[in-house]
């Protein structure tokens, strides 16, 4: 049980960052983070290196939300259909075209993009938490930064004017 | 294009140096590299609000934790704002002369001299 919870809070701050691009909703991910939790209680954690686990509890999170994709389907329409918001701070308009342009890419090259660039997981690792080949993994990364780019080249241009840190800070 | 080479050199993995070096020549290879970092911070979260949570097990525990501490913090806080004001209160007696329980006038003109085996 304490290897366990271990393994847990060591990656929850990922897993739920991860979790919050994934599903578009604090709250949602907090809910879900805690069902990850749930899981791996009741499960056994593979007896394998760090990489393997890590990516056996990215695996977990991916499988939950992808179940709360299936039953949020018609609440993400009805939302859609809603007046849009004009007086949102910038960041939050910031926030909402991150999500949107999230929703557009397909659902796995999003997944991939996101477990690298929240998870922190390696194309190895992602490739056992997805069931691609690494080369398919680099592949989609690669196509969905090519998309967000075109998507998000607004928010993108101001970042660029902003003090950045070393590039692979999401490791 | 310049394949993925960027993707994989910004991701930590395995690339061609010298695949990397062409791309970079290119002002286009280094827009899209300084545009991936961007979009890193962006998608990371930092500037949208993405508020690391809380440990997620347990939240009667935190409160429960929370009720502990406040009452710990209470009861050291009291130790030690009594053990200060004594303290102090010590400090002020050894300091300062203790009011007198007696008072006695000097009267000018008065014989004073002491009455052996006692006084009246």
């Amino acid at each position: 049980m304490a290897d366990i919870e271990a393994l847990f809070l060591a990656h929850q701050s990922r897993l739920y960052r991860y979790l919050c691009r994934a599903v578009g909703h604090a709250d949602t991910a907090r809910d879900l983070t805690q069902d990850v939790f749930l899981r791996v209680t009741r499960g056994s954690v593979p007896v394998a290196g760090d990489d393997e686990q890590r990516a056996w509890l990215f695996r977990i999170a991916r499988n939950l939300a992808l179940d709360h994709h299936r039953h949020q389907r018609h609440v993400r329409a009805h939302e859609a259909a809603a007046p849009a918001l004009d007086h949102r701070p910038a960041s939050q308009d910031v926030d909402a075209a991150i999500r949107e342009a999230l929703a557009a890419l397909h659902d796995v090259d999003r997944d991939v993009f996101l477990l690298r660039e929240v998870g922190g997981l390696s194309y190895e690792e992602i490739a056992r938490a997805t069931d691609l080949t690494p080369d398919a993994v680099r592949s989609r990364i690669h196509r969905a930064r090519l998309d967000l780019r075109d998507r998000l080249s607004a928010p993108i241009q101001a970042r660029r004017l902003q003090p950045m840190r070393q590039a692979d800070r999401a490791r | 294009m310049h394949d993925d080479v960027i993707s994989a050199f910004l991701d930590n993995e395995p690339f061609d140096p010298a695949a990397l070096g062409r791309a970079l020549a290119d002002p286009a290879g280094r827009d899209l590299l300084l545009d991936a970092v961007a979009l890193r911070h962006l998608v990371a979260g930092e500037e949208a609000g993405l508020a690391p949570m809380a440990r997620p097990r347990g939240g009667r525990w935190t409160r429960a934790g929370l009720a502990v501490a406040a009452a710990l913090a209470l009861a050291l806080g009291g130790y030690a704002l009594g053990h200060r004001t004594g303290r102090t209160d010590e400090r002020r007696a050894i300091d300062a002369a203790p009011a007198p329980t007696q008072v006695i006038d000097l009267t000018p003109g008065v014989q004073w001299h002491t009455i052996p085996g006692g006084h009246s």
